[in-house]
């Protein structure tokens, strides 16, 4: 069987290719996403993965052998390889052989629905010291292990259908209010909804939207439709204070309701935000802060930007296997490669929406991408030559002083837009500020300060802002148009991503990412790689030279002017 | 034919007349008759074992003739049967015929008897051909034979031997054929016809045509006219509009599978095209050989299973080298398909036409469709990463130099790649791909002689001897081309530097010997001469300034009839030290013993009678060889010896000369026998002339 026009191959390995022109493209993706993972979305061809986590998610949501064979069937342009198929099968019929219940009186049992497979957990080594004795088809769990055992039956191929249920945390009665309190007309987008649905009847799993799609929203519906005491964690205290506003902003708790446990005021409210940093802070007694999790009576705890979850948390998260579980983030990928283990902790994704669609329907802003390459002067690129050290060498690439020309060209092309400059580097984000002179926000400026330069920028008072890598995450700013890198991480891949995401948010003017990458340089390399990321999110990356007034800057004149803009800089700037 | 022994005269006369064409019933006779037994085998293998007289023999025979006498002369050699062909195994009927058979075969003289062949039921002699000649044929015959006998081409590490079937890659080609032509009505084919084939079988464009024909010659599937334009399909292959009929249908895929079955072939064509991991077409080969009774009688299943290993070794080695299949290296497995065009044709796809898709991330997707051409390029310009329906590939730094270097163009590449795309090229995918074509073969590994002098001076010397050949890399340093070692050597040997090697560097001995070698010298041969006498006319040779390619001895000529005759002395140093540079009027000369005779010559042509008696000869231009000379600023001044008519030469140059080396005239006699000037006369020591001041 041959049909070329029909969108998907189906590969040995499971992986599934989606022709996006093709006739029936829409139609098979909607049946894709029930039980396959998008893996990554460039222009053409979308890649989807099958495996057995995939597939348990999907057959706990209903869907059957017929429906995954019968849907590849129908839209595959070759016939099934056969151990897809097979493995397929055999996936499903893992399923709900094992259940996790609570019986009457509040003791876990993990029960088998047959002898056979019953027999096998029996046998299985590493479950031994975690399960109970055998009883007939049951094995008792100790509460405490609930996470673990599942961790662990899943790592020897048995998914656990959780029935045990959630511990109810105290209520606490959240509403979405509209209009906001700020008095801006506020709804649920279709798709939040959507995400919210997906979310509340599993009570765990993680929500995919990309930077900018409202995953605070989100959070807070989730909330409101649980109406528990909730406790979020996210990555910085900025983030906090963005929550808390938020929350405050779009809820109708009291505002005395919300705290925010950071290291600055340690308050217990029934919403209560907290940072991952603050939970693993060690002190003589390990890690104090980690006794959070079980005060306040948490119905629901939200992970936010749930891919950075530090390894430190991931015990922590299997005991909390009787709260509602929420994660949220833009990115499924971590550069260490434990994408698994975060998702089975946390619990399977729910919902996820590339973000070229998101943006094709308008909801987040259409993105220009632009890999500006500068040349980099002979003494600049003599003395990355020069060194022996990797990262010396990527650093002076990045560090190169034209950037700083291209980028008051940039930022005075853009004169009537919000401007976000970011660097990796203190010091070039701190001529950078001189040079510009624009308000600089780094890890070292005070966080009341911090807030009050985000609101300046937000107000429109200042109309560029630079900031050094702590503008990575989760701070919000909403009025952003123009993001300038001046640097960034290696090849962090996730970073550019999240960078992205800053212009995500729709507005009037249309979002420009600039990346200056310094060419021929290793610099070019890992911007590469770090551009391949959105590449297969759907973004397409224009490359340009930058010109100093048109023509190809020579190499003295870069030099001479790079110089005198560096030393105008530092003469202007703070001292670093 | 009379049942007893025939006499050596007349086996003589028999297989002499077998030389004549269209005799070839005859030798079977001969072969399957009953008085080719007993003592006549003994009598011919006696004749043979003649040296002489098997050259005469052969000589006498035609092609044909000659064939049979090989295959017959291993068959005696081996002290074995011949056994030719099933009917002649019978009539032989002998004891051992089996044996006999298999011995043959084993020897690569036979096809494998009892497979359907299109000659079956003929016994047309033609089906003992496919030999490996005897080592004593004549290579003429045997480059005849190879080129225009119906051979069949068939590995010969193959296990189930030559067979009759066509082989897959003769199905390929038919398969090809039949894509491009699918109604050959007549038997000739066309240039263009070639080119087509060359497309499908993913040759290059630009030599697909000739790499085709070669290839299609080799395979012996066609003769090609005498002017080049049409191939003539050979008769065996004359149902080429069968094949034509079948290329795309059953019958091609049950001929295939019946040919490989067992093999791991028929593996490979269930796969459809898809590619299959090593180790399954291993297992299908084991499971599908048949264990031969050799190795059953050779002790057992630890036999059979060793000899089942040797066996799969030997076809994964053979695999590599058939065109119908194509391997590749993925994440350290090893994968077989058939080829697209082979799989396409089997699969009844006849015009393989996919797009691919290459996306921003710099992924191709190639669909099992692509045309097989652009998968070869995708193949050299990208990294395959996986090879399934659709195969993966990457585009990457590494992948696009390596075209690069290997001689594609990446303006081609970027334009095989828009053309073969189903959407337009992703603008950073075409600027990166310019971006690292640009990189690619800027640094160069190059093999270079360093020359280290002990100090700076001595390196300043070399400056104008070495002129354009060598770089200087440093105070004391200069690097050469490997290439130019024999030329640095000697230039370094005439200005007086007698430059050593050191142990470390074998490639530095290879030149000097490379040198000895070209130039039949050494350096004791280089002698200097040193004119002191200011009317010498060497500075009007016009070396002061020199052209390239001056007319030293027109010149010379010239000024010879205005000089005023000087006595001149030449100064000949001492042939035990080494050449040095000799200075006059501030010119470095550095003569070459070719030269030496050239000086000599300007002496004499200037009215100066060398104090030395000289004997003239000839130089004939074939023998001569051009003469360089170095001058100051590294210009090299060429005199063409060919111009030489007449020459004198010194005797100091005979004295160095071996008596029983050639003579340098290029007479190809001994000196001692040539222009070896009187023996006296070399004693230097005696002769007052050569003292001088």
């Amino acid at each position: 069987m041959y049909r070329p026009e029909a969108p998907l191959v189906v590969q040995s390995d499971g992986s599934i290719l989606l022709e996006t022109h093709a006739a029936g493209a829409d139609q098979a993706r909607d049946a894709l996403v029930r039980f396959a993972e998008l893996v990554k979305s460039p222009e053409h061809v979308h890649t989807y993965r099958i495996g057995s986590l995939s597939l348990w998610n999907a057959a706990g949501a209903g869907v059957t052998v017929d429906d995954v064979l019968g849907a590849l069937g129908r839209h595959s342009k070759y016939d099934l390889p056969g151990n897809v198929v097979t493995e397929i099968r055999e996936a499903l019929a893992r399923f709900g052989r094992l259940v996790l219940e609570k019986s009457a009186d509040g003791a876990l049992a993990l029960r088998a629905t047959d002898d056979e497979t019953a027999q096998q957990i029996a046998a299985t080594r590493r479950l031994s010291s975690l399960l109970g004795p055998r009883n007939g088809m049951s094995f008792a769990v100790a509460p405490l292990h609930r996470g673990t055992v599942k961790q662990a039956l899943v790592h020897a191929g048995w998914p656990v259908d959780d029935r045990a249920g959630f511990t109810e945390g105290r209520p606490l009665d959240i509403r979405l209010v509209s209009p906001t309190r700020a008095g801006r007309p506020f709804g649920l987008r279709p798709y939040q909804v959507d995400a919210v649905r997906s979310f509340v009847p599993g009570g765990h799993g993680v929500i995919v939207l990309p930077c900018g799609a409202g995953k605070t929203v989100v959070a807070m519906a989730a909330m409101a439709e649980l109406g528990t005491n909730t406790l979020i964690l996210c990555t910085s205290t900025s983030a906090v204070h963005q929550w808390v506003r938020e929350i405050r902003d779009k809820t109708s708790i009291a505002p005395e309701d919300v705290g925010e446990y950071t290291a600055r005021s340690k308050q217990m409210r029934p919403v209560t935000v907290t940072t991952y940093p603050m939970l693993i802070r060690r002190s003589t007694a390990g890690m104090p802060h980690l006794s959070l999790f079980d005060r306040g009576q948490w119905g629901l705890i939200i992970y936010d930007e749930v891919h950075l979850l530090p390894a430190p948390l991931f015990r922590a998260t299997a005991d909390l296997q009787a709260r509602r579980r929420l994660g949220l983030t833009a990115t499924l990928v971590r550069e260490d490669g434990k994408e698994a283990d975060v998702f089975s902790l946390i619990g399977p994704k729910r919902y996820d929406v590339p973000w070229r669609e998101m943006e094709a329907a308008g909801w987040v802003a259409q993105a220009r991408c632009v890999e500006v390459r500068l040349p980099m002067s002979t003494a600049t690129r003599i003395a990355a030559a020069a060194t022996e050290d990797a990262r010396e060498d990527y650093r002076i690439a990045a560090e190169n002083p034209a950037k700083l020309l291209a980028l008051r060209n940039l930022v005075d092309s853009h004169a009537n837009d919000r401007v976000l400059v970011v660097g990796q580097y203190l010091r070039q984000v701190q001529q950078a500020a001189a040079l510009l002179g624009a308000p600089l926000v780094t890890g070292e400026t005070p966080d009341a300060e911090r807030e009050r330069l985000y609101q300046a920028f937000r107000s429109g008072e200042e109309r560029v802002l630079v900031a050094s890598k702590v503008a990575n995450f989760s701070i919000d700013l909403p009025d952003a148009n123009v993001l300038i890198q001046l640097s960034g991480a290696f090849g962090s891949r996730q970073e550019e991503a999240q960078r992205l995401g800053r212009i995500l948010r729709p507005k009037d003017r249309p979002a420009t990412f600039y990346s200056l990458v310094s060419g021929e340089s290793s610099e070019q390399r890992f911007a590469l790689h770090r551009q391949m990321f959105l590449a297969e999110q759907g973004y397409r990356y224009t490359i340009e030279d930058w010109r100093d007034g048109g023509a190809a800057p020579a190499d003295a004149a870069i030099e001479t002017k790079a110089t005198t803009v560096t030393t105008l800089a530092l003469a202007e700037g703070t001292p670093p | 034919m009379t049942a007893s022994t025939a006499t050596l005269a007349e086996i003589d006369t028999l297989l002499v007349s077998v030389g004549g064409g269209g005799q070839g019933k005859r030798w079977f006779e001969i072969l399957t008759g009953e008085r080719f037994a007993g003592d006549l085998r003994k009598q011919v293998t006696a004749l043979l074992a003649d040296e002489d007289r098997r050259r005469q023999i052969v000589d006498s025979l035609g092609p044909e003739g000659q064939v049979f006498l090989a295959l017959l002369v291993e068959a005696t050699a081996a002290a074995t049967e011949v056994v030719l062909h099933t009917e002649a195994i019978k009539l032989l009927g002998a004891a051992g015929a089996n044996r006999g058979l298999n011995a043959v075969i084993s020897r690569g003289l036979l096809f494998r008897p009892g497979v359907p062949s299109p000659y079956q039921g003929n016994d047309h002699p033609r089906m003992w051909l496919p030999v490996i000649l005897s080592r004593w044929l004549a290579p003429e015959l045997r480059g005849l034979l190879t080129a225009s006998a119906p051979v069949l081409d068939v590995p010969a590490t193959e296990p189930d031997g030559p067979a009759t079937d066509p082989s897959a890659g003769d199905l390929l080609v038919l398969a090809a054929l039949a894509t491009v032509r699918p109604r050959i009505t007549g038997d000739r084919l066309y240039k263009k016809d070639a080119e087509r084939v060359a497309a499908v079988l993913g040759h290059e464009p630009s030599a697909g045509t000739d790499a085709t024909l070669t290839w299609l010659r080799a395979r012996t599937l066609v003769r090609v006219d005498r002017d080049d334009t049409a191939w003539r399909l050979r008769p065996r292959w004359n149902r080429i509009e069968a094949w034509a009929r079948l290329a795309p249908g059953v019958r091609t895929r049950e001929a295939l599978a019946a040919h490989r079955r067992g093999t791991g072939w028929d593996r490979l064509v269930a796969a459809s095209g898809g590619f299959v991991p090593e180790d399954e077409v291993e297992r299908a080969f084991r499971l599908g050989t048949p264990v031969y009774g050799w190795a059953l009688r050779g002790g057992g299943p630890g036999a059979i299973l060793q000899a089942l290993d040797r066996q799969w070794q030997e076809r994964r080695a053979a695999m590599s080298s058939w065109s119908e299949v194509e391997c590749v290296e993925l994440g350290g497995r090893r994968l077989w398909r058939l080829r697209p065009a082979l799989a396409a044709a089997l699969l009844g796809r006849v015009a393989p036409t996919a797009k691919v898709h290459v996306q921003s991330n710099f992924e191709i997707l190639a669909p099992r469709e692509t045309a097989p051409a652009d998968l070869v390029m995708l193949c050299r310009a990208a990294e395959l990463r996986r090879a399934d329906v659709v195969a993966t590939f990457v585009l990457t730094p590494a992948s696009i130099q390596r075209a690069v270097l290997e001689g594609l163009a990446v303006k081609d590449i970027v334009a095989r790649l828009s053309a073969m795309a189903a959407h337009d090229l992703p603008e950073s995918v075409r600027r990166s791909a310019y971006d690292w074509a640009a990189d690619a073969g800027r640094v160069i590994l190059r093999s270079v002689v360093l020359l280290q002098f002990d100090d700076a001076g001595l390196a300043d010397r070399a400056v104008p001897v070495l002129g354009k050949l060598c770089e200087r890399v440093g105070p004391v340093a200069f690097a050469a081309s490997d290439a130019d070692l024999a030329e640095v050597n000697r230039r370094l040997r005439l200005a007086g530097m007698s430059p050593r090697q050191t142990d470390d560097d074998d490639r530095s001995h290879d030149g000097f010997d490379d040198y000895d070698h070209d130039h039949d010298h050494d350096d004791d041969d280089i002698l200097a001469v040193a004119a002191s006498a200011p009317s010498l006319p060497l500075a009007s040779l016009g070396l002061a300034q020199p052209p390239t390619r001056i007319d030293a001895l027109r010149r010379v000529r010239q000024d010879a009839a205005r000089a005023e005759p000087v006595a001149p002395r030449l100064e000949i140093p001492s042939p035990r030290r080494p050449p040095t540079m000799v200075t006059h009027e501030g010119i470095a000369v550095v003569i070459h013993q070719a030269m030496l005779m050239d000086a000599a010559l300007a002496v004499t042509l200037a009215g100066n009678r060398p104090a030395v008696q000289v004997r003239p000869f000839e130089l004939s231009g074939a023998g001569g060889r051009d003469v360089h000379a170095i001058m100051p600023g590294g210009q090299e001044v060429v005199l063409a010896m060919a111009e030489i008519t007449s020459a004198t030469l010194l005797p100091e140059t005979a004295r160095r000369l071996g008596h029983n080396q050639p003579c340098p005239c290029g007479s190809g006699r001994k000196w001692k026998s040539c222009c070896a000037p009187d023996s006296r006369l070399l004693d230097t020591q005696e002769n007052p002339a050569f003292r001088g001041g």
